[in-house]
């Protein structure tokens, strides 16, 4: 069988698996957009925006009145987990755009100039990469206090490293092509070369490890705040939530059960969104499983 | 795609990792027969000499006076302490007076105390106490200017009258009814002043008492370890050889100790560790009645608090649902109280003070903007605190709540001048007698607290005539009067006494542990331990 041929046999294969991709990313992205709602709704819609008001006894089981029952200080545990959604996606995403700015111009900086500013960015990088991620939150909530600023702060620190790797893999190999040569010999600025030709080339890298990094953003809040570094109260958060549920697991199964939940379902379709993005963005770097 | 969707499932994996570690277990085992008084009582048909004992608590003595006990300030240090020094007297069940380094004493006259010493007695070093000890101690601590100072009261004269036995007077220059139970607490333990006037023993660094335990080792913060004082007067009565205490700061670390066997006593504030407990095997849990309580500070000194202004003061303390705190954030353990312990002899009912029957505008607050601070090794506080905002806020006050470590708090609210806060909570240890907590209204004796409230003379006057009287009807009419003016200044609002929970691995130890504690030390019958199992 010649190679046409074979490439023929294959094609309904391929045409399923991409229907497949196609399936599991419009899920991913109806959780994440339900959720996304449901935080907006926690913040208007009267009844769900007051997670932190009394409104009925401790640890009541859910009911109609509180679907998700009510924590230990009798507040809806609904209206918490939507705030806490909220709070957690909206410092994740901050985190995020801050880490993608930073990474995509260190890494386009690295890329594009090489010699010794490549090797102290990417020596700075593998020192950060060296640790643990949730140690060195650790670190920056005791040189921060705890917060969401020390939150923040650790997300980008812990997302940086990675992202810069990446998006300075992506430039030099864009660096090296023909069009940034001419561009160079014609006499353009670096400047205009890096914000014309580099970032442009890079974006699709930049927006897929925007995605990862949101989801392991998501983990390190939840990590931070369930050990008392991150979001404090009387706010809310995913973690914060899962750190009251943890502690009353067998007297109020159901905090822990939707914080835990919802913290899943964010990471995964997160994640699955970030892999759909590659398939489309960087499909030679793709592995097809199938 | 195999990279990433094995990320993802990793993911998702560690975020149910995080959100649950806990696991269920079977019912624990109940203590029956404990006499009145105590909340467990050891068995004393159990042979665990040479028993070790684990014990895990919530923090360490942090005293800016090291190991001195005589400047102690917060309730650990008083019961770690308490572990190497004696005092003359201690508290029994039911918060009653008992002997500890004195065998007996008398009072001929309201000013008078006669302390005969036990025979026995001597430090670890092996040096017999005497009168002497005891005069250079408590004066010691009269001169000290520390805050227990001010507890001992009008002292005129401590001296050695020892005939045929060892023994001291303390004479006072007018009554004063707390005496004793100020006299049961660990400043007023007794010192080897020999040593310590010869410059051979530093109270500072060193511990050298009567006590059960001597210390073998302490490192800061992490744990303590103490061995059997073999010449203790009383050491046929002491169950176990080896004492360790580990700070966990977190509760959740001791609940975890508890569960899994690795510690066999541990306390808990969260009132609810009563029912967590519950289910865990071999575990058994109490409470105990506590004349702590907790306590809100409203800074009426710094000018840019809004509570320099005494009305707003008065609104809040009439705003402040007590009942509320009580059933929500201390899981209806606690009661409220107003300035003298709820739960003590002659205490003032909570509801009988003016701001009880107040009557407040609905927005009474508005255009009110402060913040609660508090220390996060309390989970209490942090419930105490979120439901103040609730009340405040639904009043039209702009709340924040301010969370920081305890040496962040102890800065801002009792070392800098004025307190660099709005609204602050705490709590008091309550005491053995309803009057002596009082004192702490008063800063020209309280001084750590000058830096948000002012001297009233009406109160202190009042605080004083109340301690000169003897328990019955009319000190109580005295004490509403005390809680009726610190109610009215509103500057320290007592909320609700404190809840302490202790929970113990019954298949390895037999504890006596008393049903009520105002001097916050749960380890106070700790040499009648016994151990199971060695």
């Amino acid at each position: 069988m010649t190679g046409v041929a074979a490439g023929l046999a294959a094609a309904p294969g391929r045409l399923q698996a991409l229907r497949t991709k196609d399936a599991v990313l419009t899920a991913a992205l109806v959780v994440l957009a339900l959720l996304v709602v449901a935080s907006l709704a926690g913040r208007v819609v009267p009844g769900l925006n007051d997670g932190t008001t009394t409104v009925g006894g401790r640890f009541e089981a859910p009911s109609l009145a509180h679907p998700l029952g009510t924590d230990s200080l009798g507040r809806s545990l609904l209206a918490r987990l939507l705030e806490g959604i909220g709070t957690t996606f909206l410092l994740s995403a901050v985190a995020v755009v801050c880490t993608a700015v930073i990474a995509t111009a260190l890494g386009i900086l690295a890329a594009y100039l090489g010699g010794w500013v490549r090797e102290v960015v990417m020596r700075i990088g593998d020192v950060l990469y060296a640790f643990p991620s949730i140690l060195l939150a650790l670190l920056v909530a005791a040189a921060f206090g705890a917060g969401i600023t020390a939150s923040l702060a650790a997300i980008v620190l812990i997302t940086v490293p990675l992202m810069t790797r990446q998006v300075a893999a992506a430039a030099a190999q864009v660096a090296r092509r023909d069009f940034v040569t001419s561009a160079r010999i014609s006499g353009v600025s670096a400047p205009v070369i890096m914000a014309r030709h580099l970032l442009t080339n890079v974006s699709g890298t930049v927006v897929i490890q925007a995605t990862y990094a949101l989801s392991v953003a998501i983990l390190v809040e939840g990590g931070l705040s369930f050990l008392g570094y991150g979001v404090q109260l009387p706010a809310s958060s995913l973690g914060l939530l899962a750190s009251e549920g943890n502690l009353y697991l067998l007297t109020a199964p159901w905090i822990l059960i939707s914080s835990g939940g919802a913290m899943v379902l964010a990471i995964l379709a997160v994640t699955l969104v970030g892999d759909s993005l590659r398939d489309r963005l960087e499909p030679r770097q793709a592995v097809d499983l199938t | 795609m195999r990279t990433t969707s094995t990320a993802a499932v990793a993911a998702a994996i560690a975020a149910l990792a995080l959100a649950g570690c806990s696991g269920g277990s079977t019912p624990s085992e109940g203590q029956s027969d404990v006499p009145d008084g105590y909340v467990a009582i050891a068995d004393d048909s159990i042979d665990s000499a040479g028993g070790s004992l684990q014990v895990q608590v919530d923090y360490d003595t942090a005293e800016a006076q090291g190991l001195d006990p005589a400047f102690a300030e917060v309730a650990r240090s008083w019961s770690i302490m308490g572990l190497v020094y004696e005092s003359l007297v201690t508290v029994g069940p039911g918060f009653e007076i008992q002997p500890e380094l004195a065998s007996e004493w008398e009072q001929p006259d309201a000013t008078t105390y006669v302390f005969t010493l036990q025979p026995d007695a001597t430090f670890s070093n092996g040096r017999a106490v005497t009168a002497a000890d005891v005069v250079g101690s408590l004066q010691r601590l009269a001169d000290s200017g520390s805050v227990w100072s001010g507890q001992l009261g009008p002292v005129a004269s401590i001296e050695d009258t020892s005939g045929e036995t060892q023994q001291v007077t303390v004479t006072l220059d007018s009554p004063y009814t707390p005496f004793l139970a100020a006299l049961a607490n660990t400043p007023a333990a007794i010192l080897p002043m020999e040593e310590l006037t010869a410059g051979t023993f530093d109270p500072v660094t060193d511990m050298l008492g009567t006590g059960a335990f001597t210390v073998a080792e302490h490192r800061q913060d992490e744990s303590w370890t103490f061995e059997a004082n073999p010449g203790w007067w009383d050491a046929d009565a002491l169950g176990i050889d080896t004492l360790e205490l580990v700070i966990a700061g977190d509760e959740q670390t001791r609940l975890a100790g508890l569960r899994d066997g690795s510690t066999q006593l541990a306390n808990f504030s969260n009132p609810d560790a009563l029912q967590l407990l519950q289910s865990a095997p071999n575990v058994t849990a109490v409470s105990q009645t506590q004349s702590d309580f907790f306590y809100a500070m409203l800074n009426s000194v710094n000018p840019d608090s809004p509570f320099a202004d005494p009305e707003v003061r008065q609104t809040v303390n009439a705003l402040i649902d007590r009942q509320a705190l009580v059933d929500v954030a201390l899981a209806g353990a606690a009661e409220p109280t107003a300035v003298t312990p709820a739960n003590l002899p002659d205490a003032c009912a909570p509801d009988s003070v003016p701001s009880a029957s107040a009557e407040v505008d609905a927005d009474a607050l508005a255009g009110v903007e402060a913040s609660i601070l508090i220390y996060n090794s309390d989970p209490a506080l942090a419930a105490i605190a979120q439901l103040m905002q609730q009340q405040l806020e639904a009043a039209g006050a702009e709340i924040e709540l301010e969370s920081v470590d305890d040496g962040t708090f102890g800065e801002r609210v009792y070392v800098s001048q004025p307190g660099d806060f709005d609204i602050a909570l705490s709590w008091f240890a309550g005491y053995g007698d309803a009057s002596i907590v009082t004192s702490w209204w008063n800063p020209d004796t309280a001084f750590f607290n000058v830096g948000f409230t002012q001297s009233h003379d009406d109160l202190s006057e009042a605080i004083v005539a109340a301690q000169q009287l003897e328990p019955g009807a009319e000190r109580a009419e005295a004490l509403q009067t005390v809680c009726d003016l610190a109610d009215e200044y509103a500057e320290m609002l007592p909320l609700a006494t404190r809840p302490q929970v202790v929970g113990f691995a019954s298949d390895q130890l037999s504890p006596s542990i008393l049903s009520d504690e105002g001097y916050g030390d749960f380890l106070r019958l700790v040499a009648d331990f016994r151990t199971i199992g060695g």
